[in-house]
C-alpha cells in the first residue's frame, strides 16, 4: 500500500487539484509507456493516457480509502487501451509482422556511430519492443504490466480480472516466446557481424 | 528434475515466486546443466529489455494539458439545482398568493382575539352573547361587535363600530384607529399567524418582526398556520 497515493487520494476527493496533479505527474510517465507499447503509437498513447486520467478525475468520489490506487489507474488504462485496439484494429493477423526486419535495420544503422554494444542492445531492444508489439493484447498486457511496472502477479490478476494461475501462464508463454525471438535474433546478428 | 521444469522455474524465480528449498533445487540444475544456464542468461536478458520498454516519458506539458481538461463543477450540481428549483417555486408561490390572500383577507370582516374565547360570528357581525365574558383586548376590523355579556379587556377598532347591547358591559378602553395600510397589513398577518395583539405603529413593527421569522420556515413546508380569526365561529 502506497501511503503517498492515499494522502493524495485523500486531498484529491475533497476538490484539491494540486493533489491531483501530483499523483498524474507521479505516474503519467508510466501510463503513457505502457499504453504506448499497447497501441503502438504516440498520439492514441497520449489520447489514451489523458482519458485514463479524466476517469480517474471523474470517479473520484467512487475511489474507497484504504484500497490500493495503482492497480485501479492500470485497469482502467488497459481497458481503455483493450477497447481502442478493439475498435481500431477488429481483424488483425496477430502473427503478421508489423514492420520488416530490412527497414529495421536501415534505421538503426543511419542512427550514426556508437560503441558496438550500445549499438546492439539497441537493435535488440527495438527488436523486442516490435516483438512484444505483436502479441495478442492479453499477453501483451500481462508481460508489461509485469516488467517496468512493478505490479505482482495478484495486482496484474486485479487488473485484468483473470485468476492468478492465468497470470503466470501468460507470463511464461510470453516470456518464452520472446526470449526464443531473441536469441534467434542475436544469432543472426552476430553472424552477420562476424 | 528435467531441463523442461527448470525452465518454469526460471521464470518463476523472476517473479520471487519460488520456495527456498525450490530455489535450492533450481541451482544445482542450473549448475550442472549448459543450456538452461544459457536459458537464464538469455531470459535475464529478455527482462533487462523489457524494463526498459518503459522508459518512454510523456510529453512535458501532459499534466498541465490534463489539468486544463478538468470538468469545472465536481458532480454537486444536482442537488443544487434542486434547491434554486425549490427557491423558485416557494418565491413564486410567495409572490403570487400573497397578495391574493391579503386582498382575500381585508375585504372580509376579521376580529383578532386570544384563543378560545366566547365570540360568534354571524356575517359581518361579531357577537359577545349574554352571560358571557372576553377577557383580554380585542382588535376589529371592517365590522360590527355586538356585546351583550362582558368584555373586559381593550378594544381596536379599524373601519368598525361598537354596539353595546341591553345587558353589555365593557371595563376597558375603546380606541379607533384609521385604516391605513400599514394597519390593515398588520390585520392581515395576525390573521394568519393569529395574532391577538395589533395596532400602534410600534405593534405593527413589532407584528412584521414576528412575520419575517415566520416566513423562512413556512418556505419550507415546516410551519403549520396557527390559530386563524375571522373566517370561524369561535
Amino acid at each position: 500500500m502506497d501511503l503517498v497515493d492515499q494522502k493524495l487520494m485523500q486531498k484529491a476527493k475533497k476538490g484539491d487539484h494540486s493533489a491531483f496533479a501530483e499523483l498524474v505527474d507521479k505516474y503519467r510517465d508510466k501510463i503513457y509507456a505502457y499504453l504506448y507499447r499497447m497501441v503502438g503509437n504516440r498520439e492514441d498513447a497520449l489520447d489514451l493516457a489523458q482519458e485514463t486520467f479524466l476517469r480517474i478525475y471523474s470517479n473520484l468520489r467512487h475511489f474507497k480509502l484504504g484500497r490500493p490506487f495503482k492497480p485501479w489507474l492500470y485497469r482502467i488504462a488497459t481497458n481503455l487501451a483493450i477497447d481502442f485496439l478493439r475498435r481500431r484494429r477488429p481483424t488483425v493477423a496477430l502473427d503478421a509482422p508489423i514492420a520488416d526486419d530490412e527497414s529495421l535495420r536501415l534505421e538503426l544503422v543511419e542512427q550514426g556511430p556508437g560503441p558496438a554494444e550500445q549499438h546492439e542492445r539497441a537493435e535488440l531492444a527495438a527488436y523486442l519492443a516490435q516483438k512484444v508489439a505483436e502479441l495478442p493484447p492479453n499477453y501483451r498486457s500481462v508481460i508489461l504490466l509485469r516488467h517496468g511496472h512493478d505490479l505482482s502477479y495478484q495486482e496484474i490478476a486485479d487488473i485484468l480480472q483473470v485468476p492468478v494461475s492465468t497470470v503466470k501462464t501468460r507470463l511464461f508463454r510470453a516470456r518464452e516466446a520472446l526470449r526464443l525471438k531473441l536469441s534467434e535474433e542475436r544469432s543472426m546478428w552476430e553472424a552477420e557481424c562476424q | 528434475m528435467n531441463c523442461c521444469d527448470a525452465r518454469r522455474m526460471l521464470h518463476q524465480a523472476l517473479d520471487d515466486d519460488l520456495s527456498l528449498p525450490a530455489k535450492r533445487q533450481l541451482e544445482n540444475h542450473l549448475h550442472a546443466c549448459g543450456p538452461c544456464q544459457k536459458v537464464e542468461g538469455s531470459l535475464a536478458q529478455v527482462v533487462s529489455l523489457l524494463d526498459q520498454l518503459a522508459d518512454v516519458p510523456a510529453p512535458s506539458n501532459f499534466t498541465a494539458n490534463l489539468m486544463q481538461q478538468l470538468p469545472r463543477k465536481q458532480v454537486r450540481l444536482p442537488l443544487l439545482a434542486r434547491t434554486r428549483a425549490v427557491w423558485a417555486a416557494a418565491l413564486l408561490f410567495v409572490l403570487i398568493l400573497s397578495p391574493l390572500y391579503v386582498w382575500l383577507t381585508l375585504s372580509r370582516p376579521q376580529l383578532i382575539a386570544d384563543h378560545g374565547q366566547a365570540i360568534v360570528q354571524e356575517g359581518h357581525r361579531f357577537i359577545v352573547p349574554a352571560g358571557e365574558v372576553v377577557q383580554g383586548d380585542l382588535v376589529i376590523y371592517k365590522g360590527i361587535l355586538e356585546i351583550q355579556g362582558e368584555v373586559q379587556g381593550n378594544i381596536k377598532t379599524i373601519d368598525a363600530t361598537i354596539e353595546l347591547g341591553p345587558g353589555g358591559k365593557h371595563t376597558g378602553s375603546t380606541k379607533n384607529i384609521d385604516a391605513s395600510p400599514q394597519a390593515k397589513l398588520a390585520v392581515a398577518w395576525a390573521e394568519l399567524w393569529g395574532l391577538t395583539v395589533l395596532c400602534s405603529e410600534k405593534e405593527t413593527f413589532m407584528a412584521s418582526m414576528v412575520i419575517a421569522s415566520h416566513v423562512l420556515p413556512f418556505l419550507l413546508g415546516q410551519e403549520k398556520r396557527k390559530g386563524v380569526y375571522g373566517k370561524h365561529e369561535y
